[in-house]
């Protein structure tokens, strides 16, 4: 059985997915089949479809799984769905085994929010964590049972049109959820790497000495990139101790732990993402700029001791980059919390 | 964990990393013109910075005899690089590195050197603001660890400042026997607290080996199977296709036993069949190993006639290629009565081990390369489908240490068909297919963990001195008794000596196939 005959695999009926998924597996003994999560994209529409198997394609390199791409397209019509089924394989590092991971596709079109819950449920792999990837705007109430089930919800806060709304939405969607789930916005991945070479160079005493007298910090990014942007003053704002003071379109004043006011400016950039950072205190200066096109920081440290460059990892911020980065556990997700937070205080 | 704060805490750290941070040093190698440093420390450090995980204020010197400036050094160190680092070498990130790689030129016994070490240290703190942190590894043979010890002493090196640490990685072997290593262990705790000793084995930065205690204790299924009432017995293999290379003098003074069994396969051995600590602490887990090796049976010359196998391999054919016996081998005595190959079987003398042998076999010039613990669950009652199907296989698990890291479980399953017919299958878990991850080396782990302060997966002084005492007993019995078991021997390319095999037969088991 040919394994692509479409962008999207072979089509299948909806009710037949998982015998022609078995049929498929079966029909080919040279290739190992693996699975360790599922992993479900919802968008709306089908424009993204094919962009998206690309990036499933990418992802399940490292991550082997089912992946369920699922297009719900409104519909005044009665409601229909239609299915394809394919097989992404790779040699492995040796090149003696060829792995797979399977993707299933749905198009629906006027399925109402239980009738895409069902569409999900009944293609999931058992047992495995479910972790879902939501293109859109979240619902305005979640009514969806798919929201109890949710092991890890991934969203990109730098796709939101109104950043204040989504927020609101997440937070009810959180009332909803399992107790356990994680929260991963990929746009918080963005500025990780940023994150920690600010952090590596805070280790240096000279610099660490003055993070009680900060009193500046500017942010460079792209026009496109403000909430990027936004979640990096956060995460200063969270992980220092500062309180919101005032905000503006361009300047946001807060006062740290000891009442001294500390000002935050925002620079548009020509460069991608946010591409820079300076914080200052009034002796001292940590300067971190990624040029176009290297995948390194320069830092640049000046403290009364002298002055010094090194480089620090760029980060990758190529989206399959970030959504594998997105998926390693660790503790991130609770900063992010409390970096959110300060975020719906400082949006309109 | 160990860790000693040098400063106060960064707070932008915190909540970056799940695993606790390492803190800006200076690292010194001792023995920085060996193939250790540019086949592994030099990769690994190198992995941790383009990581991002290496302070930005970590500097590296490399301490040998040769003379060689800083420059001629990093040359070197760069070509190996682009040799054996995982991730490749990127120019950038090389670059900053390299600038804070130093070569410091000295004989190991000169204290001049070490005076001069100290003033480039302090000077390097001053500018980098490492605080006084040092890490000291001692990448030499054991010959050398007391000389550079007492000049590090000497030289203060190992006095700290205010809230600063100074640490030694020393690499095995640790001593070649209980009495060397105690007098080993007495030359390092005068120089450096304990908590400050990281004895590193390697094995133990492995993925699959750390993961013998996540399988353990983060699942429930295992445990209440893991003792005599379910397990028959447990095998352990480390097999290598390689021979002695150009390590003909050390083999010579050191043989399997001491090589592989003294520390690689007793810690492996430990993480198997400890119980759980209290916490995951470094002193807790170390605590429970150390139970273990404490337990394990001591044997008599009679015992170790009985239950060791030693042997040497003979001409044979490996790869295809033929290859010289043991003997013949360059700086090999012709009389040599080293082992290449030792097998043996042992018991854990507790409650949760009573009865359950273990058998350990590791060897040189074998067929393939391979190190893993197969555990054999006890068979099923003789009756339903054990008394119609004679020979129904037990359930056995096996962790593959290296290569290719993962897990299986052999579960006896109906064949299709109206017939009823059993047939063992495995269920299979590769690392590298479900993680498509690459592993780090576990140098980079254990580096890091040693510049993190965790010693979890370093041995202790206790461990390393109860395990000798296992091995010397074996190790009298072949050279100080009268009449000692006699050497076997082994064809290059086999799986070792018949005797070996006997051993199991003795059981009525056989080895596993690799």
């Amino acid at each position: 059985m040919p394994l692509d005959e479409t962008p999207f695999g072979l089509p299948v009926a909806f009710d037949h997915i998982s015998s022609q998924l078995k049929a498929l597996w079966d029909s080919d003994s040279e290739r190992t089949r693996a699975s360790r999560l599922n992993f479900v994209l919802y968008c709306q529409g089908s424009d993204s479809l094919k962009a998206n198997t690309e990036l499933i394609s990418r992802f399940v390199r490292s991550h082997a799984c089912r992946a369920i791409l699922l297009g719900d397209c409104p519909s005044a019509g009665p409601s229909k769905v239609s299915a394809w089924i394919q097989a992404h394989c790779h040699l492995t590092k040796a090149g003696a085994k060829e792995i797979c991971s399977e993707q299933i596709t749905i198009l629906g079109e006027g399925l109402s929010e239980d009738g895409v819950a069902n569409a999900l449920m009944s293609n999931l792999d058992y047992d495995l964590p479910l972790n879902v990837w939501w293109q859109a705007p979240f619902p305005k109430l979640p009514t969806s049972p798919i929201w109890a089930r949710v092991d890890r919800l991934i969203f990109d806060s730098l796709s939101w049109v109104d950043p204040s709304e989504e927020l609101h939405r997440l937070d009810l969607i959180k009332a909803k959820s399992n107790p356990q789930m994680t929260v991963a916005d990929i746009n918080w991945t963005r500025t990780m790497a940023l994150r920690q070479a600010v952090a590596q160079c805070f280790d240096m005493p000279q610099l660490l000495a003055e993070i009680p007298r900060l009193n500046r910090l500017e942010v460079r990014h792209s026009p496109d990139s403000r909430i990027t942007a936004l979640l990096l003053v956060c995460w200063f704002a969270a992980q220092l101790g500062w309180m919101l003071e005032h905000t503006s379109e361009g300047e946001i004043s807060f006062r740290d732990s000891k009442g001294a006011t500390v000002i935050v400016t925002l620079l548009h950039s020509p460069n991608d993402s946010v591409s820079g950072v300076t914080v200052r205190s009034p002796d001292s200066s940590l300067t971190l700029e990624r040029t176009r096109g290297s995948s390194l920081f320069l830092a640049a440290i000046k403290t009364p001791a002298g002055t010094s460059e090194t480089h620090f990892p760029g980060g990758n911020l190529e989206t399959t980059a970030l959504l594998c980065e997105e998926l390693t556990p660790g503790l991130r997700h609770r900063v992010y919390q409390k970096a959110a937070a300060i975020l719906e205080l400082l949006l309109p | 964990m160990n860790s000693t704060p040098s400063q106060p805490p960064n707070p932008l750290k915190e909540g970056l990393s799940s695993r606790p941070l390492p803190r800006p040093c200076n690292i010194v190698i001792f023995g920085a013109s060996g193939d250790l440093t540019y086949r592994k420390l030099i990769p690994a450090l190198y992995n941790i910075e383009a990581d991002g995980d290496l302070p930005a204020t970590t500097h590296v010197t490399g301490f040998a005899r040769r003379p060689k400036s800083d420059e001629s050094f990093q040359h070197e160190l760069g070509d190996a690089l682009s040799k054996f680092s995982r991730s490749g070498r990127s120019e950038e990130i090389w670059k900053d590195f390299s600038s804070r790689v130093h070569y410091h030129a000295s004989e190991f016994s000169n204290a001049e050197g070490y005076r001069t070490l100290a003033a480039r240290l302090d000077a390097l703190d001053k500018e980098s603001g490492t605080a006084g942190n040092r890490l000291f590894y001692l990448s030499v043979g054991p010959s050398e660890f007391e000389g550079i010890l007492t000049q590090l002493g000497d030289a203060g090196l190992n006095k700290t400042s205010d809230g600063a640490w100074a640490r030694v990685i020393v690499e095995k072997p640790f001593g070649r026997d209980r009495h060397t290593a105690h007098d080993l262990n007495e030359k390092v705790s005068k120089v450096f607290a304990e908590k400050d000793t990281y004895r590193i084995d390697h094995y133990l930065g492995k993925e699959t080996a750390q993961n013998i205690m996540v399988l353990r204790f983060a699942n429930s299924i295992f445990e209440p199977l893991w003792n005599h009432r379910y397990i028959d017995h447990i095998q352990i293999t480390a097999a290598e296709p390689m021979g002695v290379e150009a390590r003909g003098p050390y083999y010579e003074s050191s043989g399997a036993l001491r090589d592989m069994v003294q520390n690689h396969l007793t810690q492996i051995l430990c993480l198997l069949t400890m119980e759980p600590p209290a916490d995951l602490s470094a002193d807790s887990v170390r605590d429970e190993k150390l139970k273990v090796v404490r337990a394990l049976r001591k044997m008599t010359p009679e015992q170790v006639a009985c239950n060791v196998v030693r042997a040497q391999y003979a001409a044979g054919v490996v790869d295809g290629t033929d290859v010289l016996g043991y003997k013949s081998e360059e700086r090999v005595s012709p009389q040599s009565e080293t082992e290449t190959y030792v097998a043996y079987r042992t018991y854990i003398d507790n409650w949760r081990w009573d009865g359950v042998p273990i058998y350990v076999r590791v060897g040189k010039r074998m067929p393939k390369h391979g190190t893993e613990i197969a555990i054999y669950f006890k068979e099923t009652p003789g009756v339903l489908f054990n008394a119609q199907h004679a020979g129904l296989g037990p359930n056995v698990l096996v962790f593959r240490i290296q290569p290719d890291e993962g897990l299986s479980l052999l579960i006896q399953s109906k064949r299709p068909g109206a017939q009823l017919a059993i047939e063992p299958v495995k269920m299979d878990f590769h690392y590298k297919t479900s993680f498509g991850k690459p592993s780090p080396e576990a140098y980079e782990r254990l580096l890091l963990d040693a510049m993190s302060g965790d010693a979890t997966l370093f041995a202790r002084r206790d461990e390393v001195d109860a395990a000798w005492t296992f091995i010397d007993c074996i190790e009298q019995a072949w050279h100080n008794q009268p009449n000692p078991p006699p050497m076997a021997s082994y064809p290059a390319g086999s799986w070792g000596p018949k005797e070996a095999d006997d051993l199991l037969a003795s059981d009525g088991r056989v080895w596993r196939r690799l």
